[in-house]
């Protein structure tokens, strides 16, 4: 019975390459979001809430950062009120519908914030968005 | 033993065993498991409400901040061996240093523009002083050419007559008068011409050589044999003419001289000094910046920041001095913008920083962080006053940018356009009567609108924006204000203040009024150090109050106006005192009420297309300041 002794030993698919892709590909992904960071961010401690609406992140977004000094800063850059009057004037020209999103730190003085959602108000900037901290694991 | 010839494999048999007894195993954890859980399931799903879930989430929380707090702690205490220290320390300069370079170079490229820019504007005021000063000369040149012109043709027509004449030289004479006269006339309406300005100083010095010569020429005349006393006489008249002629000819040469010769420099220094505290020389660095450490970079960042700072006030206020053909100083007096503003003294901790322990090196990384920080906030106070200025580096530095922004330079809007309000109380009331579209109403006129409180205030609801597609009408008032003060009332009445010069929000001004005053609502004291920045002030109702309220005080509002078309308006202002109001740059009205009321001051305004600044001044006398606008569509 030499004949069945060839078919006894059964074919195995061997796991360890398509592993080592999906762990390459997982490392991959983590340390690329990990290095991605948006330039426009700034170093805050975002206020928290839990009743904030999430939304889809848009890429065509303009970052307003109020730090918890009142100090302004425009995607990334810090900004005087005049520059930030006049480069907001010409967006809310161009594109009413811009999405602007605001981070503020929780130490910044409210009025400060005031002024500037007031100031967007008044350039009919109305796409905007406050970023905050949820402390129920997301942001 | 097999029937097929197969033979059992025995370590297969034991596996399979094996795993039968694995599987049993887990299938009793898996029974005991629901047997267990289910009745806790149960209860969970009783009282697993929002709240509880909640608190339990934050007690997690806290539990998680306390164990992360206590875990930082026992991390920052933790030791660094001896042979690390020195190598993070390198690491951790040399990372922060390459960020800390790239902004003090952009910062030193700024301040070389901002040089550029001052010695530009001071060179352009020093010329239109110059040329001031040459326009009020040659007026009174031209009339003394005039008649000296005349004087030598008399002298000619007298020397005619005398024997041995040099009619050669007198029609020289003549004729250089007449050239001198024409050059001066021409001179007074382009006093600016360089070219025309040295022929006519070089046809002073001829006519003067030449009057010099007749001078020597009648001398000898008076000399000569055979004259009689008659002629003796009449060459002594002559010759005193031309002796006074001649002087004349050398003061206006010399003066000339001054105009468009070499002591031409000499002039502007006396007539338009430079500023007279030329402030610190260029901050210079013994070393190139890349072997300079970090706590030097940021000293050295701070001090560029100063000077750009004191260049730029110094610049500013040239350009205001020229284009209000006014003195340095005394514009500089009306500016008094404070200099950069005061950064924090961080190079003792960054040299002191110590690398023991992890807490050591993260508390030096921070401040290193806060020096970066410090230095990205200087330039961009650097870029928006290069900005204002019109700097080349600043339009660039905002093209870089993603969003392709505009410069700054349109934040700075002068009110003292148009309408003027640079002078006393009184000509702003002209201006404001003669006003072509802010016509004031009649008495009558108010009351036959009736605006009163008890009419508007429960009315009126807050707004900046006038547009078409708004779903109300009738009043609104305006409730969003920066507003700056006090300025003590008394030196500065009828006298212009930095708010009508430049409206810059981030400014701030150093000749504020000073002393300790109670606040007339909450009686608290308030120390005033004199300086006074833009404030924003937003309120619920129709009354402004400004912060920082006192008696005997200026202050000045500021805020803009949308409207979506040229459209026409009707503002309402009621201001307590005396006040001036400026829209689009244009006075619309200046005048006083002794008693805030809210329709005191009606006016019909064009408003433009787009943004309208608004600035209002006030003086007021009472502690007690409000004020209130009010506006609402003429149809």
């Amino acid at each position: 019975m030499g004949l069945l002794r060839k078919t006894k030993s059964e074919a195995e698919v061997d796991m360890s390459p398509m592993i080592d892709a999906v762990f390459l590909l997982l490392i991959f992904f983590l340390v690329s979001t990990m290095v991605k960071q948006r330039p426009e961010e700034i170093d805050v401690e975002l206020p928290v809430s839990d009743s904030a609406r999430k939304v889809k992140p848009e890429d065509d977004l303009v970052v307003i950062g109020v730090d918890k000094e009142s100090r302004l800063h425009l995607e990334g850059r810090p900004s005087s009120l005049t520059e930030l009057l006049d480069e907001l004037g010409r967006i809310g020209a161009e594109n009413p519908q811009q999405a602007i999103r605001l981070d503020t730190d929780r130490e910044t003085p409210f009025e400060r914030v005031a002024e500037v959602l007031s100031l967007l108000q008044f350039l009919d900037l109305q796409n905007v968005g406050i970023r905050t901290y949820d402390e129920e694991g997301s942001q | 033993m097999t029937l097929s010839g197969y033979k059992e494999n025995p370590s297969r048999h034991r596996s399979a065993r094996w795993m039968g007894w694995i599987l049993a195993a887990l299938s009793y954890l898996l029974v005991w498991a629901v047997v267990l859980l289910f009745p806790n399931l149960f209860r969970r799903e009783l009282v697993m409400d929002r709240e509880s879930t909640k608190e339990s989430i934050q007690q997690a929380t806290a539990r998680g901040k306390a164990l992360r707090k206590a875990e930082a702690q026992r991390r920052a205490q933790r030791k660094i061996s001896v042979e690390h220290q020195e190598k993070l320390r390198e690491e951790t300069d040399q990372r922060m240093s390459r960020k800390m370079l790239a902004r003090v170079s952009r910062l030193e490229d700024v301040r070389n523009e901002m040089i550029k820019i001052e010695a530009e504007e001071i060179k352009a005021y020093q010329k239109e002083a110059l040329n001031r000063e040459r326009k009020t000369d040659l007026q009174r040149m031209h009339r003394m050419f005039g008649k000296l012109r005349q004087d030598v043709q008399d002298i000619e027509e007298q020397v005619r007559n005398e024997p041995g004449a040099d009619l050669l030289e007198q029609e020289k004479m003549n004729q250089e008068a007449s050239r001198l006269d024409d050059r001066t006339a021409a001179l007074r309406e382009t006093p600016e011409n360089e070219d025309l300005g040295r022929a006519t100083h070089q046809s002073a010095q001829e006519l003067n050589e030449l009057l010099k010569k007749e001078l020597n020429h009648i001398r000898k005349l008076q000399n000569q044999d055979g004259i009689s006393p008659q002629q003796k006489k009449n060459l002594a008249d002559i010759r005193k003419e031309v002796a006074k002629t001649f002087a004349q000819t050398e003061g206006m040469k010399k003066r000339l001289d001054d105009l468009y010769g070499d002591q031409q420099q000499n002039l502007v220094n006396r007539i338009a000094p430079p500023p007279k505290d030329p402030g610190p020389d260029k901050v210079t660095r013994d070393q190139p910046l890349e072997s300079m450490p970090i706590s030097e970079m940021y000293n050295h960042a701070a001090a560029v920041e100063r000077e750009i700072s004191e260049r730029f006030n110094r610049a500013k206020t040239a350009r205001l001095a020229t284009a209000r053909e006014s003195n340095f100083d005394k514009t500089a007096g009306l500016l008094t913008e404070a200099g950069a503003q005061e950064r924090p003294d961080l190079a003792g901790d960054l040299n002191a920083g110590r690398l023991d322990t992890v807490g050591g090196l993260n508390k030096l990384r921070d401040q290193m962080r806060q020096a970066i920080r410090e230095t990205d906030h200087m330039e961009a106070l650097a870029m928006s006053q290069l900005g204002q200025l019109g700097g080349t580096l600043a339009r660039q530095n905002q093209m870089g940018r993603p969003m392709n922004a505009t410069i700054a330079s349109s934040g700075s809007r002068s009110q003292e356009g148009g309408g003027g309000g640079t002078g006393n109380d009184d000509s702003a009331h002209r201006n404001a009567s003669s006003y072509q579209s802010g016509q004031r109403f009649s008495e009558s006129g108010n009351e036959r609108t009736g605006l009163t409180m008890e009419g508007v205030v429960p009315k009126a609801l807050p707004g900046r924006r006038l547009t078409s597609k708004a779903n109300r009408e009738g009043w609104m008032y305006i409730d969003t204000w920066y507003v700056i003060g006090p300025w003590e009332r008394e030196p500065y009445v009828g006298k212009p203040l930095p708010p009508q010069y430049e409206i810059n929000l981030d400014a701030e001004y150093t000749n504020g009024k000073i002393g300790e005053w109670q606040d007339p609502r909450t009686e608290e004291m308030m120390n005033l150090d004199g300086r006074v920045s833009w404030k924003f002030v937003q309120s619920d109702s129709i009354y402004i109050q400004p912060p920082q309220e006192t008696g005997d005080a200026i202050y000045f509002a500021y805020t803009e106006i949308y409207s979506d078309r040229d459209r026409s308006v009707l503002v309402a202002l009621g201001i307590d005192d005396v006040s001036k109001t400026w829209i689009n740059g244009k006075l619309i009205y200046a005048g006083m009420s002794e008693k805030y009321k809210i329709g005191d001051n009606m006016i019909q305004v064009q408003l433009v297309k787009g943004r309208n600044p608004v600035l209002i001044r006030m003086e007021n006398g009472a502690p007690f300041m409000s004020f209130s606008m009010v506006i609402t569509t003429t149809n």
